[in-house]
């Protein structure tokens, strides 16, 4: 049942829920390119992605779920 | 359906992944900091964490009325015990690193591969001609041999994605032997290609008279019996030069570097692991920050060695100078030893020039099998410092610890020994004459020690 409903759920909240898979896969599409085309390897770079899984977690705290649909 | 107060998200699983990212990208870029043992040693900054990001959340949820979040609810418990797995299993790593220190785990899309060789004709070069090997991935092996030719054997792998594309790209990648004003530049055509990944191995032999210039992006450099001056340098690899007839420089930013028997003046700069350098007629100087440990022996004229907490300056090491991230051991030298560190410990024996140490943050340690004849000055912040001479010693001798004591096997009349105000001082003379020994610590013991 809730799918759905979440889906068309536009409070804060689920707005910067819904941010953090696309944001997750462009951080790491940009860590791998920029490992090719700089002296840095994906080695050096990947705690960049648990920096911005972090403030995503926070923004997601801060976010009003006022408005919100579903359980 | 209700739009009752919701419980809020708390803060504290994000606070918690910004810190860890933060801490992993500084253990990634600093050597010297260890990641485990900090969080081992600041765990108990977690609870404060935890406790802060609580009290946020309690504030946040009053000013907008929603519920505020449980003490620790299910996902950051689960979060905390992964940290704590990750953390054992990278502790594990690095002890097992530390072993094999050769273990490598690659990351790398491109995994079907395709390889050639090829073996450019002989070449006969006049003496004394500049060689320069280049490859942007790949291992170079260079050696001198008796006649006046330069052969060069190349092989060339592709890895690409597919296999076709692999066979197609390593196709087109060709070896050139160009004349440059001095000499020639050995290095691969059509190597730098997208969507692959070619690496150029070299195989060379070069007339002895040579000087030879090696470049290479990923990949290890092997040197050997070259008389002509040597330059090398690489981004990420490990290094290994053995009997050069001349001034050697190799500089790289990730990897080893080993380094025997040269005749001229050895210098090293970059970043990376291990150093060793062992035999060298002339000047050896380090410079950068190397993880360590970093071995020098056996030095003719100057030992140089800086990165930004050492600066230490040997002349003539006829022993061995070892330093890591916490310690600088070193023996025998001939001449003057100068040293300025910071939290290391320092442990010297048998300096026949002047010796002067700095340091802070550690304990320093120094010894002479033989009565010293030059001058000794140690100063030290927050550490004892321990000096042992042989019983048959003369020397005067001014001896400060601000908060701590002097503790002297010597004794002798003209010797003060006093104590105000948790100063202690020992200042005098053993013997008629000798060289002058300095020591001031600000915190902890100085202990003047008689050999037996």
């Amino acid at each position: 049942m809730t799918d759905a409903i979440r889906t068309h759920c536009g409070c804060a909240y689920c707005k910067v829920r819904g941010l953090m898979g696309p944001v997750m896969i462009i951080t790491i599409g940009v860590l791998f390119l920029a490992a090719e085309y700089s002296r840095y390897s994906f080695a050096d770079l990947w705690p960049i992605i648990l920096i911005v899984a972090g403030i995503i977690l926070v923004a997601q705290s801060f976010a009003s779920k006022d408005g919100h649909i579903g359980s | 359906m209700t739009n009752g107060p919701y419980e809020r998200r708390s803060i504290f699983s994000g606070l918690l992944l910004i810190l860890l990212g933060a801490l992993f990208l500084v253990a990634r870029f600093n050597p010297d900091f260890h990641l485990w043992h900090v969080f081992w040693r600041f765990s108990p900054l977690l609870l404060i964490l935890w406790g802060v990001a609580k009290l946020i959340d309690n504030f946040a949820a009053q000013r907008s009325g929603q519920l505020r979040p449980p003490l620790l609810n299910g996902g950051e418990a689960a979060l905390l015990v992964l940290i704590v797995f990750v953390l054992g299993g990278m502790a594990i790593y690095s002890k097992i690193r530390e072993k094999n220190p050769d273990l490598s785990i690659d990351m790398s899309m491109f995994n079907q591969e395709s390889s050639q060789s090829h073996e450019l004709p002989a070449k006969s070069i006049p003496a004394g001609s500049h060689v320069t090997i280049e490859t942007s991935r790949g291992n170079v092996n260079v050696h001198a041999g008796d006649g006046t030719e330069l052969r060069v054997n190349a092989s060339e792998t592709a890895h690409a994605s597919n296999e076709s594309t692999a066979e197609h790209i390593v196709k087109d990648v060709q070896i050139a032997i160009d004349k440059t004003p001095d000499g020639y530049l050995v290095h691969p055509i059509n190597q730098d290609v997208a969507h692959a990944s070619i690496s150029v191995d070299f195989e060379v032999t070069v007339p002895k008279s040579s000087t030879v210039t090696i470049h290479t992006g990923h990949g290890d450099v092997n040197v050997a019996d070259v008389v002509g001056a040597l330059t090398v340098s690489s981004v990420q690899g490990d290094i290994e030069i053995h009997d050069c007839g001349s001034d050697v420089s190799a500089a790289l930013t990730k990897g080893d570097v080993r380094i025997t028997n040269a005749k001229g003046n050895v210098h090293v700069t970059g970043k990376g692991n291990e150093v060793e350098v062992t035999g060298v007629a002339g000047d050896a100087t380090v410079n950068g920050e190397f993880f360590g440990p970093i071995r020098v022996r056996d030095v003719g004229k100057t030992t140089h060695y800086q990165s930004q907490k050492a600066d230490l300056v040997l002349v003539h090491l006829t022993g061995l100078l070892e330093l890591d991230s916490r310690s600088v051991e070193i023996s025998d030298v001939g001449g003057l030893a100068n040293l300025a560190t910071q939290n290391k410990d320092i442990e010297v024996e048998n300096v026949a020039g002047k010796l002067n140490i700095a340091d802070t943050n550690g304990s320093v340690k120094v010894g002479y099998a033989q009565p010293p004849k030059e001058n000794i000055s140690i100063a030290n912040d927050s550490g004892e410092v321990d000096l042992t001479l042989p019983s048959e010693s003369t020397f005067e001798i001014s001896a400060i610890s601000k908060s701590g004591e002097v503790q002297s096997d010597f004794d002798n009349p003209s010797l003060v020994s006093s104590s105000d105000n948790g100063t202690g001082k020992l200042v005098g003379k053993v013997g008629a004459s000798g060289p002058k020994i300095n020591i001031v610590t600000s915190y902890g013991t100085i202990n003047i020690n008689k050999s037996s």
